[in-house]
């Protein structure tokens, strides 16, 4: 027999996932929101998740999942109607707002969530960090990048590299 | 943000638009060799006009329009007066004396050329070919002078052709200051000899193809002089057609490298063939047949002369002469949407090579340009067969000589 169309949500609730971070905190979210990460869905698709059992993710970290999930939840719906073509353009103005707003954060917490989107392959997530991090880098000399980015100060050999290619062919690329 | 892996690193960088990128290829040596993994891409070209001394215009959408110096305004208007293009390479244009990055408003100028025959200006018996390479590390330019004028006596004594070696000048950014005059030797066996050669070896424009290291010359009779800059050594490869009267040919580089294509008119119809160069076979050269496809529903989309266009591309960018919104997008075009044309019953009346001119190819995907009616531009994907409208470039261009 073929499963059901919709197979989550039968009975009208949205069928709900577990998922376990490194430091073994459960978070509980909809299976839908979960399904956003390529890696999730398929175990998730096989049935994976329910009831008592969890998905183990060792390589995120409670925060991080916290903050992953936070932009999953708000991303489902869209995601739902296969890229949100019917979305209202105050729908789209709102999802750009919160994704504005989602990566004024941190560095470090910047470098944890591509990772995580990396990992749990959820593509927007990773495409709206890496944009956010190449706005950082925008307009900037390479010593400046260095600085932004928090890289130690170039070692003098370091150093010298960067101004031998500065001036081999900083012409061409400047 | 150290520690982030290369794929990842690659997505942050591949959002740069080119300035950026270039800075951050000095940010580290892990950065530059993650930079110049990432696929090169193509915001516009230039297209040399056969009205006003072969001006130069550049081609693109307007946000690369205002970022890129395509109006060539940055060079020396004294010196140069109407800038000229003699050749160009992954970016990099050859101007009269002088070598010119238009992204980055940069000029360096040429050493002058030891052959008191050629003037820096007037080319007439060398044509000049730049070889530049952004992948190699470090990237470092050559410009290579090429006779075509073969020598009087060597067609009187019926040396044989290919001539046993052949003599260039080579400038080279690395080595700097001066010309290097290079002999290189022939590679494969004779077919014939000059004085049979004299007749096709003509003055006329001659494009050239730079990839992996190889400096690939159109000559007359549409076959192909192979120059390898690191070794010393040329060889000529047969055109992949005879040459035939009113058969327009073009050599261009694209995704698998060197490419030719043939833009005729076959009973009325337009055609357009493409091959590109294969040298799978131990240092055999093959030239295997890509495209052979009617252009003929691409005519008959855009018969007309227009003024408007539904693509977003526009020639010479002008600060003050953009008069709609126009959005700031750093992403590259997307050259493979487009619709599939199909023929109509009526014969559309058309000129090859006036009213339909090919301009050229996308540098590193199978993608064909094409103007129409003397204006529109259209994309036309040999592999999806999708067409694309990009915009008006109102130029008459010049014939098989494009840069992209």
């Amino acid at each position: 027999m073929a499963a059901p169309e919709s197979g989550d949500g039968n009975n009208g609730a949205a069928r709900m996932v577990t998922l376990i971070s490194s430091d073994n905190t459960r978070f509980e979210v909809e299976a839908a929101a979960a399904s956003l990460s390529q890696t999730l869905q398929l175990t998730i698709l096989d049935g994976g998740g329910g009831g008592g059992d969890g998905i183990p993710l060792p390589n995120v970290d409670s925060a991080t999942l916290s903050k992953v999930l936070e932009y999953c939840i708000k991303h489902a719906p869209a995601a739902a109607n296969g890229g949100a073509p019917n979305a209202t353009a105050v729908d789209r103005a709102e999802l750009e707002r919160f994704d504005n707003e989602f990566v004024n954060i941190d560095q470090s917490v910047l470098y944890s969530l591509i990772m995580a989107a990396h990992n749990l392959e959820i593509e927007g997530l990773q495409s709206l960090v890496a944009k956010k991090v190449a706005d950082m880098i925008k307009g900037k000399s390479p010593m400046e990048i260095r600085r932004t980015l928090g890289f130690p100060d170039p070692t003098p050999e370091e150093q010298a590299e960067m101004n031998a290619h500065m001036l081999e062919y900083g012409w061409a690329y400047e | 943000m150290e520690l982030l892996p290369d794929d990842l690193l690659a997505d942050v960088l591949g959002r740069l638009p080119p300035c950026d990128l270039a800075a951050s290829r000095c940010v580290r040596k892990r950065w530059c060799g993650v930079a110049d993994l990432l696929p090169l891409r193509l915001d516009g070209f230039f297209c040399l006009s056969v009205e006003l001394d072969r001006l130069a215009h550049f081609f693109a959408r307007p946000s690369t329009g205002r970022r890129v110096g395509g109006g060539l305004d940055f060079v020396d208007a004294d010196e140069f007066d109407r800038p000229s293009i003699l050749d160009h390479c992954n970016g990099l244009l050859l101007l009269p004396g002088l070598v010119v990055n238009p992204a980055t408003r940069r000029c360096a100028p040429l050493p002058p050329f030891p052959d008191s025959r050629c003037g820096d200006d007037v080319e007439v018996y060398a044509r000049r070919f730049l070889a530049f390479d952004p992948m190699a590390s470090p990237p470092h330019y050559q410009v290579v002078s090429v006779p075509f004028v073969l020598r009087i006596e060597e067609c009187m004594s019926g040396e044989e052709w290919p001539l046993l070696s052949y003599t260039a000048h080579v400038f080279s950014s690395r080595k700097g200051s001066s010309w290097e005059e290079r002999t290189f030797v022939r590679e494969g066996e004779a077919f014939g000899t000059c004085a049979g050669m004299l007749s096709d070896w003509t003055t006329n424009d001659r494009h050239a193809v730079y990839w992996r290291g190889v400096l690939y010359v159109h000559c007359q009779d549409y076959s192909v002089m192979r120059i390898t800059l690191s070794n010393d050594k040329y060889q000529m490869i047969k055109s992949p057609a005879e040459k035939k009267q009113g058969v327009i040919a073009y050599l261009g580089k694209s995704e698998k490298g060197v490419y030719s294509a043939l833009l005729w008119e076959d009973d009325g119809l337009p055609r357009f063939r493409v091959w590109f160069l294969s040298d799978s076979c131990g240092g055999h050269m093959d030239w295997i047949l890509k495209s052979d496809i009617s252009i003929q529903a691409v005519v008959q989309n855009f018969p007309y002369y227009s003024e408007r266009s539904s693509g977003p591309w526009i020639v010479n960018y002008r600060e003050d002469g953009v008069n709609q919104a126009w959005e700031e997008d750093e992403s590259e075009w997307d050259f493979h949407s487009g619709v599939i044309l199909h023929e109509t019953k009526d014969k559309a009346a058309i000129s090859v090579g006036s009213d339909l001119v090919f301009l050229g190819f996308h540098p590193y995907k199978e993608i064909a340009f094409f103007q129409l009616s003397h204006s529109t531009v259209v994309s036309y994907h040999l592999n999806t067969l999708n067409v694309q409208e990009l915009g008006l470039l109102n130029v008459r261009p010049i014939i098989s000589k494009s840069a992209a």
